[in-house]
């Protein structure tokens, strides 16, 4: 049967092409911002989202959604609180995070196929209703992050001139760690919990060892991520395996590829 | 009589209930060019910070072009260039192009708008520190000397009428320190920029600078004539003992 004909798989496409450029795009600016294991703690925190959804009878993906936000607000103010030491905050959510899950979880008996879903990502699990949260949330944070790409290039570069070029950097960080939660939210769906920060990463890490502008980071990123999951997803299908680590180990093949071309290139010149 | 550019009164700054500032007072005319020296740790970055307003003093008020900095809204009037060892991270995956355009800011927007008008305000800026050629450019690919140049063509992008300046050459050889030096006394000359530098380099501060301002044990003690700094207490500031300072005192 061909692959393009399912409608499981058109569903699992659709939602993988959105998280791809999504979690990429913002990949970039967390990198750049040297807080790369921002996505652990918040998919973490998200986890707890779903448990809360499992136990008291909600849609666990909106769990996810609002459980992510509210870590990314307590990760501000746990970074102004610990203003030298800012990795307290990553690793206080990411531990309070798993805490209140697998509590949760337990009281909750929610070890079950669709927690593992959340948990390593799934093909099957997609819906058609996830499919119209992520289209519309992810399109809207996408555009958004287009619109203020300026903004966000000043405060990620060097925030006290990004003050005195006038631009609110206080709203514009807020506005960061809104999107970088909803990113996250969106696409333990298709990648899991345990993967997602991982491909907010790695993108960005290969884009960083080729590109020569910042707008080639973003294309760079893109087509990475883009690639990983795409493929992923076929290779997760046809051999039936967890779509979350088929696609975390493509990008990282991208990436020790990159480095090892880069590494025979210096050598060589 | 026209307004100066810049008032500090009774200004009062302290981290951690540690004073390190105490009633500072002094004004800088348009067209002034500032050099302030002093000792490592004698909080003159911190002094330039609060004149941006990006610190709040304990006690005291700045005034920038008239308004109080907390109420100030025209920055595109102040360029400022941030030491370059501190925070910024210089292998950021930027073109020099990128980093300049990206200060050329007028509000949510406005940006995409106003795409012609930025093109040349950036290639403008560029032109006068004399590193178009270095357009695109990846930061991490030029010299101290060149990211000192692409940090002042980023400040000069939306045409400021005063800058400040912290240690800008700290990072520099002779010669680009000479160079810079003249690209900084132009732009005051030609352009009526007023300048604020924080600098270690006494010689450049003696023989550019219109005012000399010595920040030592918590005051600020400005010079307005520059001659009053005499050789000798050049040679004896470049030991870090500043007693070019102490002819304040009684």
């Amino acid at each position: 049967m061909d692959i393009l004909s399912l409608s499981l798989i058109n569903r699992a496409f659709i939602a993988g092409i959105l998280t791809s450029v999504l979690i990429s795009t913002v990949g970039v600016f967390v990198v750049l911002r040297r807080m790369s294991m921002v996505g652990d703690s918040l998919s973490h925190a998200s986890l707890a989202g779903v448990a809360a959804g499992m136990l008291f009878g909600f849609y666990p993906f909106y769990g996810a959604v609002i459980f992510a936000l509210l870590a990314s607000f307590l990760i501000e103010i746990l970074r102004k609180a610990f203003r030298k030491y800012s990795e307290v905050a990553l690793a206080v959510v990411m531990s309070a995070g798993i805490g209140l899950a697998v509590v949760m979880i337990s009281l909750g008996k929610s070890f079950n196929a669709d927690l593992f879903s959340y948990l390593f990502g799934s093909l099957i699990a997609v819906n058609e209703k996830d499919i119209r949260i992520m289209a519309l949330l992810g399109i809207a944070v996408i555009l958004s992050l287009f619109i203020l790409n300026r903004e966000l290039f000043a405060v990620t570069f060097d925030e006290e001139s990004a003050k005195i070029a006038g631009i609110p950097v206080n709203l514009v960080n807020l506005y960061l760690s809104l999107v970088t939660a909803l990113s996250v939210a969106l696409s333990v769906r298709i990648v899991g919990t345990l993967l997602v920060s991982a491909l907010m990463v790695i993108p960005t890490a290969v884009s960083l060892q080729v590109s020569k502008s910042f707008k080639m980071v973003f294309i760079v990123s893109n087509i990475v991520a883009l690639f990983s999951v795409v493929s992923g997803i076929i290779l997760s299908y046809y051999y039936d395996l967890a779509p979350g680590g088929t696609i975390v180990l493509i990008a990282s093949f991208i990436l020790a590829a990159v480095l090892i071309l880069k590494g025979v290139k210096i050598r060589w010149d | 009589m026209s307004i100066p550019v810049l008032e500090l009164f009774n200004v009062d700054f302290s981290y951690n209930g540690n004073t390190v500032l105490e009633n500072v007072n002094f004004k800088v005319k348009k067209g002034d060019f500032l050099a302030l020296i002093g000792p490592n740790g004698a909080a003159k970055t911190t002094l330039m910070k609060i004149m941006l307003g990006l610190l709040t003093p304990k006690n005291g008020k700045v005034l920038i072009f008239g308004e109080d900095i907390k109420d100030f809204k025209k920055w595109e009037k102040i360029g400022y260039i941030p030491q370059l060892t501190g925070d910024i991270n210089m292998g950021f995956p930027a073109t020099v192009w990128e980093i300049v355009d990206s200060n050329y800011y007028k509000g949510f927007f406005k940006g995409f708008i106003n795409k012609d008008e930025r093109k040349k305000a950036v290639e403008e800026a560029l032109k006068r520190v004399g590193i178009k050629k270095l357009s695109n450019k990846m930061l991490r690919e030029l010299s101290g000397g060149e990211k000192q140049k692409v940090f002042l063509a980023r400040a000069l992008v939306k045409k400021p009428e005063i800058l400040f300046l912290d240690e800008p050459t700290s990072a520099m050889d002779a010669p680009s320190r000479e160079d810079f030096y003249n690209l900084l006394t132009g732009l005051n000359k030609s352009f009526g920029i007023t300048v604020v530098v924080i600098t270690h380099d006494i010689g450049f501060a003696y023989e550019k600078a219109t005012k000399i301002g010595c920040v030592k044990e918590k005051k600020v003690y400005i010079h307005d004539n520059v001659k009053e700094v005499t050789e000798g207490h050049i040679a004896e500031v470049m030991g870090y003992k500043i007693p070019a300072c102490d002819i304040h005192r009684e």
